[in-house]
């Protein structure tokens, strides 16, 4: 059962300023795991009708963070910050929304592993993947 | 002229005008001034920006943009391409909290291969060295003017 102190976490995060600013919907959270919704808007364009590649290392970056909430005992310290972020980009994706889905693959004593995938949402292309390491303390 | 005339942000060069006309790049405010005669790309905090409320420091995900526009931006620049190239993968360290403020970004083209070209971009906050990062682009055999 998650931690309400987590539960509570989860609920505000879109309304952080920078991922409000995004648009992201949460679609699911669990243990370990979370899958983020990022609607695509012109806003979030680069070249063309795709999403920025800035725009697809923010949802790994967000994404990634949630999962390595998802399953955090917060006795354990509520400080965080993410340590490093990988991105590859696979394919662009053209004016359509966008699926983030994350794991926690290790939590050690303050490190987080987790590995990410972003896809398209209508056709599960693969747009991204990445890796990402998220301290809490 | 003075030192307080020379921070004077000065009108983007046409070139640089249309490499920063995405509307990403507009959207997130990325900005160039020449301070000093040296062209910065910079970035000023906007409330909007926060990843951390309880710190005020930016999102990781606006830094990791910013840092990959300032990478495109300068090899295309350097190439003399009228557009910007597209990044096939990145590593980004976050080594100190971002406050809020000024930061800007020192890209540098670590080797320019004939196919693969490595850029790296320091983001820098009152000196500091909050992240750096790793930029990698697949580009033609047009040499890209590094230093390896």
């Amino acid at each position: 059962m998650t931690h309400p102190i987590i539960a509570s976490l989860v609920s505000v995060y879109p309304d952080v300023p920078f991922q409000k600013l995004l648009g992201i919907q949460i679609v699911e959270v669990t243990a370990d795991k979370a899958i983020v919704r990022l609607p695509f808007r012109s806003e979030l364009a680069g070249g063309g009708n795709a999403f920025h590649g800035g725009a697809i290392s923010s949802l790994l970056d967000l994404t990634g963070a949630l999962a390595a909430w998802s399953g955090h005992d917060p006795g354990r310290g509520m400080k965080a910050s993410t340590v490093t972020i990988t991105t590859n980009y696979i394919a662009a994706a053209l004016g359509t929304d966008v699926l983030a889905t994350a794991h926690a693959v290790k939590r050690g004593k303050e490190l987080i592993f987790c590995e990410v995938t972003i896809a398209e949402v209508e056709t599960e292309k693969l747009v991204a993947n990445g890796s990402m390491i998220y301290r809490i303390v | 002229m003075n030192k307080q005339m020379m921070d004077i942000p000065e009108l983007f060069e046409p070139e640089v005008d249309s490499l920063l006309s995405e509307p990403f790049v507009d959207f997130l405010g990325f900005r160039e001034d020449v301070v000093n005669d040296e062209n910065r790309y910079m970035i000023d905090f906007r409330e909007e920006h926060l990843g951390n409320p309880l710190i005020r420091t930016f999102h990781g995900g606006i830094l990791a943009a910013f840092g990959e526009v300032v990478a495109a931006v300068h090899l295309a620049r350097q190439r003399g391409d009228a557009k910007l190239p597209e990044c096939a993968t990145m590593t980004f360290d976050y080594l100190r909290p971002a406050f809020a403020g000024t930061l800007y970004a020192i890209p540098n083209i670590v080797r320019a291969g004939r196919r693969i070209t490595t850029v790296s971009v320091q983001l820098r906050l009152d000196g500091k060295l909050v992240c750096i990062g790793r930029f990698l682009f697949p580009v033609g055999k047009k040499d890209a003017g590094g230093i390896a």
